[in-house]
């Protein structure tokens, strides 16, 4: 069964792409989606498609609150556990 | 950092409401923009500059803060070098000069080959662009974003049209709460566009539900190449029919 990591970069990787790339992810997930240039619009996308994924609850306000990649699964995993 | 030279290369006042004047930023590919934009940014931003790994993004970050930068150093009437920038609880930049949080608001957004800055000497401001491009994620956001009463306005409305309309609510509701101040930490969808700009309006007012003290102008100031936006508080001084 895959980590909640693998599966974040899998729906990342196939959900989200910068000018038509589609983002280099670390191994330890240390990066900012904002910050790599991912747009707003996305993002909220993208938290749709986390809470359809894992079954949680993920908010607007707690998704803009997590820096980097690494927090969402952390938020996640502490959701799940 | 040097002072380069003041000249709009790739900036250029686009609209102006009162006190508010919004610069539309060119964010195309050009060598020469580019390399002349780095001369404006500061030890820091050129270290989040680095940080893109991604050209475009970190083109249009160094073009857009340039822009910025030479826009504020003209309305405070100060060199480039004394202006760095803070942020807020919920990361809205503000300008310092020398340190002090200058009296001047702005805010920026950009979204493909186009950046827009609004900037006003008081009230608190939220813009927000979107190229007129297909996005990918259009329907399920449309269902988690618009209200029930925004969604019945996409019924009849499919390819070209739908997308438009989706980016002109997009960034009606993104303006407000940049205006606000917490972004789309603010759920868009627990509030509603002004009717009036549902049915194709191009300016209202507007009071968040949870806020209702504060009014907003808000206006579509969105054209055939972009959707965009821009909420302003209603100061003393932009509210109509004041006294004289």
């Amino acid at each position: 069964m895959a980590s909640t990591a693998e599966q974040l970069t899998n729906l990342v990787n196939e959900n989200i792409e910068v000018d038509g790339q589609t983002l280099t992810i670390p191994e330890d997930l240390n990066i900012s989606l904002l910050g790599s240039g991912v747009s707003s619009m996305d993002i909220v996308a993208l938290a749709n498609l986390i809470m359809e994924e894992f079954g949680v609850e993920f908010a607007l306000d707690d998704c803009f609150a997590l820096e980097t990649l690494r927090d969402v699964v952390a938020f996640i995993d502490s959701k799940t556990a | 950092m040097t002072e380069p030279r003041t000249g709009g290369s790739w900036w250029r006042p686009y609209r102006t409401f009162g006190d508010t004047t919004i610069f539309h930023v060119d964010l195309r590919p050009h060598a020469d923009h580019e390399a002349e934009s780095l001369a404006w940014l500061d030890a820091a931003e050129r270290r989040r500059l680095r940080r893109f790994r991604i050209h475009g993004p970190g083109r249009r970050f160094s073009l857009c803060r340039a822009a910025l930068r030479a826009v504020l150093a003209s309305r405070l009437a100060c060199r480039n070098e004394r202006i760095t920038f803070g942020a807020d609880d919920h990361g809205k930049p503000f300008a310092m000069v020398d340190g002090v949080p200058a009296a001047i608001s702005f805010n920026i957004s950009h979204s493909g080959d186009h950046g827009l800055i609004a900037v006003a000497p008081l009230g608190r401001l939220g813009i927000d662009v979107e190229e007129r491009q297909p996005r990918r994620h259009m329907d399920r956001l449309i269902e988690t974003v618009f209200t029930e009463t925004e969604q019945a306005a996409f019924t009849t409305a499919e390819g070209r049209d739908r997308t438009d309309l989706f980016l002109d609510f997009w960034t009606l509701k993104e303006a407000l709460v940049k205006a606000l101040g917490t972004g789309l930490s603010t759920d868009p969808a627990t509030f509603e566009i002004p009717p009036v700009m549902q049915s194709g309006r191009k300016q209202s007012t507007f009071r968040f539900p949870d806020l209702p003290t504060v009014t907003w102008h808000l206006d579509n100031i969105g054209n055939e190449a972009y959707a965009a936006a821009v909420a302003r508080e209603m100061t003393p001084e932009s509210a109509p029919n004041r006294d004289p």
